[in-house]
């Protein structure tokens, strides 16, 4: 027999919740397509251009740079909600964790 | 010298210890000894001013020279210096462990390392790829991805990826995060959204893997010599550079070199921890 919580069955709540599971893993699937696509850029770049972008500064940034630059779009792309989306702290979170740090 | 291993060892190494250790600190221990000497061992030129070593090999891992940063005493006294200064044992443990594993790993080329300067200014090594940097960064790369040290990085690599958990967003904020204090620095100096201090900590394997594929295709595909400069697998390969080899001072002299080197290293590493690091060590946190 299923149980209510206000207006919410505690089944639509599980539904729920097994619905964002399951889309923050399409979300983490699509973010490892990225970073292959990366590592496979990364790859063909290095062969042509070798130590200009294979050193320890442009190497590890191109990676940066490419993971949070293209994942958000190929999840908007895809229509899957960004579980990363608002996860920088805003300057007046910074400030605070500033204060107490 | 080793080329992508020093990367990949970061991520294994922290994934086995069992101390409260920092990750930034392995790595940076890691890429430490060469940090400041890669740049004169193969020639580095800005307008007109250019900086080369002479004998790079003799630079790079002699003395006198730079060699003393692939010594375990530089890692001690590098690190208790990062210790004074931010007064974290996590850091100090990652740097001490980082830059140790530097030094042993780079032990497998013909070159070798003074690990136990400055007691002796006795080398060290296996030989089992030939130390060629004198051939430039090409020459060193066609060298070191025809040989075994190609596969010696290519193992590193898959120690990495056997250990694959410890690249898991679970592993980062529910271990590499709450081990050291930078991570949260760095988020908000640079106001960083989870995806990229994520993406921060897994540059340097995907950074080194790539290498390891991107400068074999390199030697193999564009290498201009490469008709000459073929694959070759045999122990202190490749036969087709000039490698660098220390003459042997035979076995009676290793022996007493290296008993001198392990008593006075450990006079020297004990006088530093108890005059200074005990010290140290209780006023971090």
């Amino acid at each position: 027999m299923p149980t209510t919580v206000g207006s919410v069955s505690q089944d639509d709540l599980r539904r729920h919740d097994a619905d964002d599971d399951e889309e923050v893993r399409r979300a983490r699937r699509i973010e490892v397509g990225v970073y292959l696509f990366t590592a496979l850029a990364l790859i063909v770049l290095g062969v042509f251009f070798t130590s200009k972008i294979l050193n320890w500064i442009i190497g590890p940034a191109f990676v940066v740079a490419m993971v949070t630059t293209i994942t958000p779009i190929a999840l908007r792309v895809a229509g899957v909600r960004d579980p990363d989306a608002g996860t920088r702290p805003s300057r007046a979170v910074r400030a605070d964790e500033e204060r107490t740090a | 010298m080793s080329w992508a291993a020093h990367e990949l060892e970061s991520y294994f190494l922290q994934k086995h210890i069992k101390l409260k250790v920092s990750y930034l600190a392995i790595l940076l221990g890691c890429l430490l000894p060469d940090l400041f000497t890669k740049l004169p061992v193969y020639g580095w030129t800005i307008g007109g001013f250019t900086l080369k070593a002479k004998v790079p090999y003799h630079y790079h891992r002699g003395w006198p020279g730079a060699g003393f940063t692939h010594s375990l005493s530089f890692g001690m006294i590098f690190a208790l210096v990062v210790l004074a200064i931010f007064k974290n044992r996590a850091w100090f443990v990652g740097l001490l462990i980082g830059q140790a594993a530097h030094v042993f790993t780079d032990i497998c080329d013909s070159v070798g390392t003074m690990v136990l300067w400055p007691s002796t200014t006795q080398h060290y090594t296996i030989g089992m790829w030939a130390y060629a940097s004198q051939a430039g960064r090409y020459g060193d790369a066609a060298a070191y991805y025809s040989s075994l040290g190609g596969v010696w990085d290519m193992f590193w690599l898959v120690l990495a990826l056997i250990g694959w958990k410890v690249f898991t967003r679970d592993f980062y904020f529910d271990h590499v995060v709450p081990n050291d204090p930078a991570w949260a620095w760095l988020r908000r100096k640079f106001s960083l959204s989870d995806r990229a201090m994520v993406a921060l900590y897994r540059a340097f394997f995907i950074y080194g893997g790539c290498r390891i594929f991107a400068w074999t295709l390199w030697a193999r595909l564009r290498n201009p010599a490469r008709g000459v400069e073929t694959v070759d697998y045999s122990w202190g390969g490749p036969s087709f550079v000039d490698k660098v080899v220390l003459r042997g001072e035979g076995w009676g002299t290793f022996f007493q070199n290296t008993a001198v080197g392990i008593v006075g290293s450990a006079l020297i590493i004990s006088a530093v921890w108890y005059l200074l690091g005990r010290r140290l060590w209780f006023r971090a946190s």
